[in-house]
């Protein structure tokens, strides 16, 4: 079934489009990224979806009805919400920002406790710790954790996420995208992402929905997006490494061989079983090495080869 | 090299500069500038009476106004204070024990304070006023104390002989007390209606802006002449609609008052609300949106609360404000506290002036304090918590 469906839809500011002839549909349980250079229309896509925009023509629909049929307030609070900002409310703790919107679907205050804790976990924080304290004492990284927590905290069957990284530095981006996987194997949403960050896309779609000037130029896995650009646009903005970008989607642990070793091995020669081979491969080059060790658990579990890699890179662009 | 150590620290101890220098200066005005005055009668002024003069008509009571300033060269911190706040005080009441006793003071001749007196008033209320953290339990209680000893001196008539309290007809004050708070709460219930709704206006829309911008030159309009524009406008409305009269609405008295004073206080109260509002930040606002609060929830459980801080800081000026104002009201019979101020320029007797004066910078004073509490207990349990989940 599909949750939402875009049919030629357009936007127009006072004459200019913003979106053009817009037609795709999620897939259930997918995460689908929305990605282009800025002013691509991707804001403006998200902000249709929420009914913070009105389509200037063509329809949308949400679980099979027409989006104009609900009730805004309604209707967005049967989806998560989070954006670049954040935007906790810095009067409220944690624990009652989490809880605004089961608050306003006026869900039994004993439901509310246990499912704050309940989010918490799931992107990683200590609900005994964090539960209480106000926005102002949280980190950036923390804060958008919170705000990815808010946005789950009523269950909701789809999930929008303007920018969620756009305000963190590097390392604290890359630990919310860990965040952000490993918290999609456990609750299957239907994500909608916005970002125009293209590693970011690679990385965590199932689904690339490539944006130009308002039109959806290529909707696609992003193997068969690297493998082949639909337009010359598209293969610029992928860049020349976009073999290296494709490598990003596998970790150590699917291409290792399984190896055992005993005693003391040095710390330079070894990778994370759940590094991505671009991380890997780079290592490789960084430390002229052929082999490196997989390590998981402080225990060696295998070792990668830099032909392996090689070939997976070069079979798929020759493809 | 002991000796000078031993010096120093004595120094240390008893001389620190800034509390010697209050000392120093409470003795200087006290010493060369004339404390009361000796006046013939009601109206006409009579001539200054130094401290040395007073030392002489009674001097053990004299002796011990003196040592009190004396201790305070020896102190710092609050227990200066305490001292400080208990010599303005003596000033007060040792009129009334010594020259009764002493027989000189006829019907007619009346004391009345003079610079000095009125000065050491100011230099103990603004040692009070410099301490930056009051909220030691020491400084507290000793303020308590003191506000104890005033009051049961007030009371108890130990300043009765003073002149200017001879003016203060007890009734008198309690009924135009009465009126001044009433006028104060009726203008700024009147502006709470009119300037929060014109404040929130103004945050959000071009015409809430316009109609801000056209209250605000209401402030302009010099106060007397707003007086006679509404008296002359409700003058005119009672006249074509007889039955308004039946609710007090007349050109002349409280409502004419209350009008002006409550247009007065919807501007500060306005433009604190605008400002709060301005503050919250966007994406706070964008984010309760894009969850599905509605526009009235965004308002009442996001935005207000945010702009909480500016819009209670404005209220309390604005009945600051309005208190002041408020003194105006006797001009068309609207009453309150600046009846003395205008009965005494009428019967040109400064004492009753004076009195008026005094009354109402001690309600404004207490008043302002009052909400500052108020406001400080309401942040924190803001801060607290605002509802347990």
């Amino acid at each position: 079934m599909s949750l939402l469906k875009f049919d030629d839809v357009s936007v127009f500011y006072q004459g200019i489009p913003a979106v053009q002839n817009l037609s795709f549909t999620l897939q259930e349980g997918e995460l689908s990224v929305l990605v282009g250079p800025s002013g691509c229309g991707k804001s403006t896509t998200i902000r249709l979806v929420n009914r913070l925009l009105t389509p200037t023509t063509g329809k949308i629909f949400y679980q099979n009805q027409p989006l104009s049929q609900f009730v805004p307030e309604t209707l967005r609070r049967s989806m998560g919400y989070s954006i670049q900002g954040v935007g906790l409310f810095p009067h409220w703790t944690v624990a009652q920002n989490i809880a605004a919107v089961p608050q306003l679907l006026k869900w039994p205050s004993s439901r509310l406790q246990p499912r704050v804790d309940e989010v918490l976990e799931l992107v990683g924080l200590e609900a005994s710790r964090f539960r209480r304290k106000l926005p102002a004492e949280l980190s950036g990284g923390e804060a958008q954790r919170v705000g990815i927590a808010r946005a789950l905290a009523a269950d909701p069957p789809l999930l929008l996420m303007d920018e969620p990284f756009g305000a963190v530095d590097a390392l604290q981006r890359a630990r919310l995208q860990k965040v952000l996987l490993s918290l999609q194997q456990h609750v299957k949403k239907t994500i909608l992402l916005v970002t125009h960050d293209l590693d970011e896309a690679v990385l965590l779609a199932d689904r690339l929905l490539v944006l130009q000037q308002g039109r959806l130029v290529q909707h696609a896995s992003p193997a068969e997006v690297l493998r082949n650009p639909a337009t010359p646009f598209v293969q610029e903005f992928l860049g020349a490494d976009r073999a290296l970008k494709y490598l990003m989607r596998f970790r150590a642990l699917e291409v290792m061989e399984p190896y055992q070793v005993s005693g003391e091995i040095s710390t330079q020669e070894q990778v994370s079983y759940d590094s991505n081979l671009r991380e890997v491969f780079s290592l490789m080059v960084a430390l002229g090495k052929e082999t490196l060790l997989v390590v998981q658990d402080q225990r060696v579990v295998g070792k990668v080869h830099k032909t392996t890699i090689e070939n997976l890179a070069a079979q798929d662009s020759a493809r | 090299m002991v000796k000078r150590k031993r010096l120093s620290s004595l120094k240390d101890r008893f001389f620190s500069g800034r509390a010697l220098s209050w000392a120093v200066i409470v003795t200087l005005v006290l010493v060369f500038l004339p404390l009361y005055r000796l006046d013939p009668n009601r109206v006409v002024l009579g001539p200054p009476v130094y401290f040395a003069q007073v030392l002489s008509v009674s001097p053990m009571l004299w002796l011990v106004v003196l040592l009190g300033v004396i201790v305070t060269f020896f102190l710092r911190g609050a227990f200066q204070e305490f001292f400080l706040l208990l010599v303005a005080l003596s000033l007060w009441c040792f009129p009334t024990l010594t020259w009764p006793q002493a027989g000189q003071l006829s019907q007619e001749l009346r004391v009345s304070p003079d610079v000095a007196f009125w000065l050491v008033q100011v230099l103990a209320i603004s040692r009070v006023l410099v301490r930056k953290k009051a909220s030691r339990r020491l400084v507290v209680t000793l303020r308590i104390v003191v506000l104890g000893v005033s009051l049961a001196t007030l009371l108890g008539g130990g300043c009765a002989a003073l002149s200017v309290i001879k003016e203060a007809n007890s009734a008198q004050v309690f009924e135009r007390l009465g009126q001044h708070l009433s006028l104060t709460v009726g203008a700024m219930v009147g502006a709470l209606i009119v300037g929060v709704p014109l404040g929130a206006a103004a945050a959000r829309s071009r015409w809430g802006k316009l109609l801000f911008q056209s209250v605000s030159l209401l402030q302009t309009i010099p106060s007397i002449a707003l007086f006679g524009l509404l008296m002359v406008l409700l003058a005119g409305l009672t006249r074509s609609f007889p039955s308004l009269q039946s609710w007090g609405v007349r050109g002349i008295g409280a409502t004419p008052v209350e009008v002006a004073l409550t247009l007065w206080a919807i501007l500060p109260l306005a433009s604190a609300v605008q400002a709060g509002l301005r503050m919250v930040p966007s994406d706070v606002i964008r984010a309760a949106q894009g969850l599905g609060f509605t526009p009235s929830e965004v308002f009442w459980k996001v935005e207000l609360p945010l702009a909480m801080p500016s819009a209670l800081a404005g209220f309390r000026v604005a009945v600051v404000q309005t208190m002041g104002n408020a003194t105006l009201a006797p001009l068309i019979g609207g009453g309150g506290l600046g009846w003395f101020l205008f009965q005494g320029i009428g019967q040109t007797s400064p004492d009753m002036v004076v009195l008026g004066v005094l009354l109402v910078l001690i309600v404004t004073g207490v008043a302002d304090q009052l909400l500052k509490l108020l406001i400080n207990a309401q942040q924190r349990r803001l801060r607290n918590v605002a509802f347990e989940v």
